[in-house]
């Protein structure tokens, strides 16, 4: 299933973006296909001539070809900038643990009876973003596809309770639906690489 | 002949010393590679770049490759890393770049636009691709223009499935605004 598989007007317009990114051309032609023949031939003939490199053997080592080459990017300031759109707060009604984050309610876990692997735990999450006109949770747990929340009658309180597995899940919520955002009481995960940032929640599980 | 083996069996004529085989392999693979490149770094000359060698050192190290892995993997897995490592370069290449230099490698990129049968305009696409955080743009390319699936993606990159779903998503969101004001409303 792909993200944008419906027919509202943004999944059309990706849908064609993607098609059009894919079937468009693109101005690396034959001139250079040939130049790249040529220059593979020309380090098979090195080889051959036992110039240069040695010929592919198998049992060689690509470590320090794959080793991961780290990108410093810029941070991305969207979280600060969605905080300043949107009045935020979190309301909160359960009893909580020491160490939850106040946005994310949930009871508390006991081990299984039987022994067994833990049952899903039924976890509210909780924005309060009066401004917004639409909320959406985003996580591990659903593979990042956006789960609605639900707006409360007044107050501007958005609501979803997803059952999760015991264990740590990262999380954001998504405003407006385009506008990503931690969430302001809950704890950080480490940075993805790219300056963003998610919640973490811990389920079942007295602190991180 | 060799048009109709499969990769490993291209690969095993290779290491058997028949070095045209890989030619073969170059043929077969190097549309998708110069289109990745090209989406990626948006840049002919980096795109080329990258691609050419990507195949050098497929060719060159082709004695790491194993054949329980997917050889189209291998392969990404060796041009993402070529063109992380080429973006990086340019980056500090535009930083000592001059207006006039800029305009010069302008002109030179919209000749081969048009060369490519396109309007002589940059692709719009193009622009908005750009944009883009270079981990989200990745995502999204090998995601939905390489067709790529998550484990295969997760193989190519190093980063896990669930955060390259992550960043698909975040790349879709950070695309739909875009695109609303591109196609106008389109439905």
């Amino acid at each position: 299933m792909a993200d944008f598989d419906n027919d509202t007007p943004g999944d059309v317009q990706l849908r064609r973006f993607a098609a059009g990114l894919r079937d468009g051309a693109v101005p690396v032609g034959d001139d250079a296909r040939a130049r790249v023949l040529a220059a593979v031939r020309a380090a098979a003939a090195e080889d051959a001539a036992g110039v240069g490199r040695a010929a592919p053997r198998p049992g060689g080592t690509l470590d320090w070809l794959l080793r991961r080459r780290h990108v410093v990017l810029s941070p991305l300031a969207g979280a600060a900038l969605a905080a300043s759109l949107v009045g935020l707060g979190v309301v909160g009604t359960w009893t909580l643990t020491r160490d939850s984050a106040l946005g994310v309610q949930r009871p508390e876990v006991g081990p299984s009876p039987d022994g067994r692997a833990p049952s899903p735990v039924a976890t509210q999450f909780v924005l309060v973003a009066p401004r917004a006109s639409s909320v959406e949770l985003v996580g591990d747990f659903s593979d990042w596809r956006a789960l609605p929340m639900r707006a409360a009658p007044q107050g501007g309180m958005w609501t979803v309770t997803v059952p999760l597995a015991p264990g740590r899940h990262t999380y954001s919520f998504v405003v407006d639906g385009t506008t990503w955002m931690t969430d302001p009481t809950a704890p950080l995960a480490p940075e993805d690489g790219f300056g963003s940032r998610n919640s973490v929640v811990m389920v079942g599980e007295a602190s991180i | 002949m060799t048009a109709d083996m499969t990769d490993a069996a291209l690969v095993r004529r290779v290491r058997e010393g028949d070095s045209g085989a890989f030619d073969a392999l170059v043929v077969r693979y190097f549309d998708a590679c110069a289109r990745y490149a090209f989406r990626m770094l948006g840049d002919r000359h980096d795109a080329e770049d990258a691609v050419q060698e990507t195949m050098l050192r497929a060719y060159r190290f082709l004695g790491s490759y194993e054949e329980r892995d997917v050889f189209r993997a291998w392969l990404y897995r060796i041009l993402v890393n070529e063109c992380r490592t080429l973006a990086g370069r340019r980056r500090r290449r535009e930083r000592s770049l001059t207006r006039d230099d800029a305009g010069v490698h302008d002109a030179v990129d919209e000749r081969a636009w048009a060369a490519a049968g396109t309007s002589g305009m940059r692709d719009e696409l193009q622009r908005v691709l750009d944009g883009m955080e270079p981990l989200l743009r990745e995502a999204f390319l090998l995601k939905y223009i390489e067709d790529r699936s998550y484990d295969e993606m997760a193989a190519i990159t190093g980063a896990g499935v669930s955060a390259l779903k992550m960043r698909v998503k975040r790349a879709c969101d950070w695309l739909r605004p875009r695109l609303e004001v591109m196609y106008g409303g389109l439905r």
